[in-house]
This record gives C-alpha cells, sequence and structure tokens, in this order.
C-alpha cells in the first residue's frame, strides 16, 4: 500500500511494476483489450495504473489515423501495375464442374462448364441496366442430367427503382439465358440485393 | 448503358459484388480489387518491413494468391481484412526470408540518442510521433503490434502467424507498447 | 510425335471452326482436360503452344478434346452437338469411327462480343 501525495499533473508515467503497483503493462494492456472487464479494483485504484491506461488508449486512439495517413501517403496503383499484376495470374476462368449435354452419341461426351454457365448469368445484367451481378452459385449437383438446380445470385442494383421489379426482371432474364444455352433442370433462381448505389447522372443532384 | 458507364458502374460496386465476381473469374472485377486495395497493402507491407525493398514483391504475390483462392472466401463482403492478412503472410515469409535464424527472443529497443527539441516535439502530429516510434521497434515487436492493432489479428492468430508460442506474442505486444507509449509521453 | 496424327488435330480445330455457333476455340486444357494435364503433352501441337485440339491414343483407342466457345445468339447445347456431329463425320472418314470424343462449351460470348464478330467479319 502506497500512499501517495502525489497531484495527477505531477506524476510522471511509469511503466514498470514499481511505478505500477505491482501490475505490469502487459496486464494492463489485457486489462484494456478486455474492456476494463471484469473491473479489477487494484487497477482502478491505482494512480500510476490509471495513468499507464491513459496513455495505453491515446495510443489506440491514434491507430486509425496511422493507418489512414499511410494509406494516404501511398501512391493509387497506375494502369502499369494492375497490368503487371493481371498477367501475373494464371487466367484459367474458373471452370468449376463439368455440365453434361445429352448427346444421343455412345462416343460423345459433351459439356459445359459451371464456369461458362457463371458467366452467361452475369451476361443478364446487361439486359437490366444499372444492375451488376455479383457471386453467383449452382446449388445441387450440376455433373447429372435433370438433377434439380437452384442459381443463387448476389446483385446490386441502383437507387430509385423498386427493388423487386429489378429482381424479377434480373431473374427473368438468367432464366431466358439458361434455358437457352444449357439443360439444367432450375428449380429456383434465388438473388440477394446487398447493395443499393447511387449511379452518378448528368443533370441530378449528387448524393 | 454503353461500356464506360458499365466499367464507372463496376469501379463503384461494393466488395461483396466485385470480390464475388472476382471469385467467380472476372478479372475485370479482380482489376477493380487490385486498384482499390493496391495503397492499403503498400502501406501495411511498407510498415512491416520497415521500408525495405520488397514492398512491391510482397503486394504482387498477395495479389496472386488472392486470385487463386478467393473462390474459396465464403464472404466476400470481408474481402478488405482478408487481402490484409494474405499481405500480412506474405510479409513475414519475407522477413524471414532474409532472416531465417531470427531470434524473436526480443532485444530491447535501443535508447533514442536524444530527445528531440520540444519545438519539433510540438509541432509533430501524434500520428507521425507513432509512425518513428513504431520503426524505433525491434522487427518482431513491430510485427507483433501491427499484426494485433492494424490487422487486427487474435493473441491465437499472431501466435500462429509468427509461428511463435502464445506467451512469446504477449510479451512481445507488452514490450512493444512500452516503449510507444513512453516515446508518445516524451513528445507529448 | 506422330504427323499424321498432328494433322487430324489440325482438321478437327477446322472443322470446329467452321460449325455455326462456334466462336473460338480456347485450348483443350482449360475444360479441365483428361489428356492435357500438368507435364502431359498433347499430340498435334508445336512444342509450348497450348493445345487446342488435344488427341490421344491408348492402344487402338482414340480420344479427342477440344475447349470451343460459343456465339450468344447460338445455343449451346445444339451447337455442342452440332459440333460433335461435324467432327464424328470427320473422324468417320479418316477410318477413326470408333473414336471418343470430348467437346466442352467453356465459354458463352456476351451479346456484345458477337456483335463485334459480326461487324468486322468480311
Amino acid at each position: 500500500m502506497t500512499d501517495e501525495h502525489d497531484t495527477p499533473d505531477l506524476r510522471r508515467l511509469g511503466v514498470e511494476p514499481d511505478d505500477l503497483d505491482g501490475h505490469t503493462i502487459e496486464e494492463l494492456g489485457e486489462y484494456l483489450d478486455s474492456g476494463r472487464m471484469p473491473p479489477d479494483p487494484s487497477i482502478d485504484d491505482s494512480p500510476g495504473c490509471l495513468l499507464a491506461l491513459d496513455a495505453l488508449e491515446r495510443l489506440r486512439g491514434l491507430t486509425p489515423g496511422l493507418i489512414a495517413a499511410d494509406d494516404a501517403a501511398e501512391p493509387e496503383a497506375d494502369e502499369g501495375w494492375v497490368q503487371k499484376i493481371l498477367t501475373g495470374i494464371a487466367l484459367d476462368a474458373r471452370p468449376g464442374r463439368r455440365i453434361p449435354i445429352a448427346a444421343g452419341s455412345p462416343h460423345a461426351d459433351l459439356g459445359i462448364t459451371e464456369g461458362a454457365v457463371r458467366g452467361l448469368v452475369r451476361a443478364a445484367e446487361n439486359a437490366v441496366p444499372g444492375v451488376l451481378v455479383g457471386r453467383c452459385r449452382l446449388d445441387g449437383d450440376v455433373t447429372v442430367a435433370g438433377a434439380p438446380i437452384r442459381i443463387r445470385v448476389d446483385a446490386s442494383v441502383p437507387y430509385g427503382q423498386p427493388i423487386p421489379g429489378l429482381a424479377d426482371r434480373l431473374r427473368a432474364q438468367i432464366a431466358v439465358r439458361l434455358r437457352a444455352h444449357t439443360e439444367l433442370n432450375v428449380v429456383g433462381i434465388d438473388i440477394t440485393v446487398h447493395d443499393i448505389q447511387l449511379l452518378p447522372s448528368p443533370g441530378e443532384e449528387g448524393r | 448503358m454503353g461500356d464506360d458507364g458499365f466499367h464507372k458502374t463496376l469501379a463503384q460496386a461494393d466488395d461483396r459484388i466485385v470480390a464475388g465476381r472476382a471469385a467467380d473469374g472476372d478479372t475485370a472485377a479482380f482489376a477493380v480489387l487490385v486498384r482499390r486495395y493496391t495503397p492499403m497493402m503498400r502501406a501495411y507491407a511498407r510498415r512491416m518491413l520497415a521500408g525495405s525493398a520488397d514492398v512491391d514483391d510482397v503486394v504482387q504475390d498477395a495479389f496472386i494468391t488472392a486470385w487463386q483462392q478467393l473462390p474459396a472466401l465464403e464472404d466476400t463482403a470481408k474481402v478488405k481484412s482478408w487481402l490484409m492478412r494474405i499481405t500480412s503472410r506474405k510479409a513475414v515469409d519475407r522477413i524471414r526470408a532474409h532472416k531465417p535464424h531470427a531470434d524473436l527472443d526480443d532485444v530491447e529497443a535501443p535508447a533514442p540518442e536524444h530527445l528531440s527539441p520540444p519545438q519539433a516535439a510540438e509541432a509533430r502530429a501524434g500520428v507521425q510521433a507513432l509512425g518513428e516510434a513504431l520503426r524505433e521497434l525491434p522487427g518482431p515487436q513491430r510485427e507483433c503490434w501491427i499484426l494485433r492493432e492494424i490487422a487486427g489479428y487474435s493473441y491465437e492468430e499472431i501466435a500462429e502467424e509468427l509461428e511463435v508460442p502464445l506467451s512469446t506474442v504477449r510479451g512481445l505486444l507488452a514490450r512493444a507498447r512500452k516503449h510507444l507509449i513512453v516515446r508518445m509521453e516524451q513528445w507529448r | 510425335m506422330n504427323d499424321n496424327d498432328a494433322d487430324l488435330a489440325g482438321d478437327v480445330e477446322t472443322v470446329l471452326r467452321a460449325v455455326p455457333g462456334v466462336a473460338a476455340l480456347h485450348p483443350a486444357g482449360s475444360a479441365a482436360s483428361r489428356i492435357v494435364d500438368a507435364g502431359a503433352r498433347a499430340l498435334g501441337v508445336l512444342a509450348g503452344d497450348p493445345a487446342l485440339v488435344a488427341l490421344r491414343r491408348a492402344g487402338d483407342r482414340l480420344r479427342v478434346e477440344a475447349a470451343i466457345a460459343v456465339r450468344s445468339d447460338s445455343r449451346a447445347a445444339d451447337a455442342a452437338r452440332l459440333a460433335h456431329a461435324a467432327v464424328s463425320v470427320l473422324l468417320a472418314r479418316r477410318g477413326e469411327g470408333e473414336a471418343e470424343v470430348r467437346l466442352t462449351v467453356v465459354r458463352i460470348e456476351s451479346a456484345t462480343e458477337s456483335d463485334r464478330e459480326k461487324g468486322t467479319s468480311s
């Protein structure tokens, strides 16, 4: 037990257990990490500890500013860099599973890749302006002819139009394309809208 | 909507949509991710590598791995922190490659030769001071602190990433914090 | 490398390109080919070029593989069947009527791509 008469202004920050009434910075850091819970009076009542906790909190408070400053100090990626990255990756276009196509001949093995179908589904967005298709998943065993398949699609839509209407239009476009190009037994097309985009438009107010 | 309008829309789309398309194989979408997150990844690598010349190599490696592993990312909305993690891994690999027998048992940070003169100290923003203090830390302490405070790793995840015991992580973090708060105090 | 097979692969390629609805050939390996995988070398191609039509003989069995992109204004399944029919005719003429033919659609062009092609075709 110490009998301190130091006022907070005169007290200097100490980081050794002697300054912290027997506690360590390690303990205080973890106390702070846990939101000072459960409350520990031996820390909460210790001026030395409180000083150190304040300092640790100030340090933590500076971190977002450091991250932002570091990011701002980096230049934007130039197109040369983007191309360098793209040429470095193996553009296998992610074939995925092979979906059978009926052939009617014993020596014929015909199929279409899941990747081709995903690209097809994505292309449906061209028919619904402003809509963007994200990830597309084919749920079910696509490798078995006739197996029931659900299509799951993430989409973002432009602000200002009713979402169900847009989703229905997209769904219809996807269905048409799937019927035209595949023999999948599509039992459902689930569209999940996560993002509403404000599209820039000349003559309209900015957001 | 012409092609240009579309590309503008894709560039503005949120992470979940862009990363979802890239996961499905859309290279234009992947290019959007590259443009969007290169500065963040470079900044992060630069802090981890303490200004070495390897920053662009690390970031390029990270993007190559990201392209390969994107299909396995369940929640594409989390692509930003996911990219940060890949960058961490590549940076740690790079650090270890340069110092294969790095002794993670700590070396105390060298005491600063002079304290900054009061006028300069006052002019310095806290953030700038923090940046400089970070650079003074020995590698293992700095890496630990960056993984925790910037990349948001848990203690266990740091232990896994750096391949050291949990107790070492705690010790490194405590030393880093000690040094940083003392330096920040000197500069107040 | 068998020159005859190299010629055959080239002829299969020509036949495929002529099928209405087929927009392009892609490297056979892009369809997760059973023949062309890491370390394997497909017959009928120059060293280093990605195989567009892959041929392999195992015993007396001939296997032919190709990956195609189809036009947006065709129906992919129909195009694949047409392509198979065309290749089968060619193979039968060469006395290879028993050959296994594996065709995979790896891409469906978007309408803009197909339109562009229409515009530039002479």
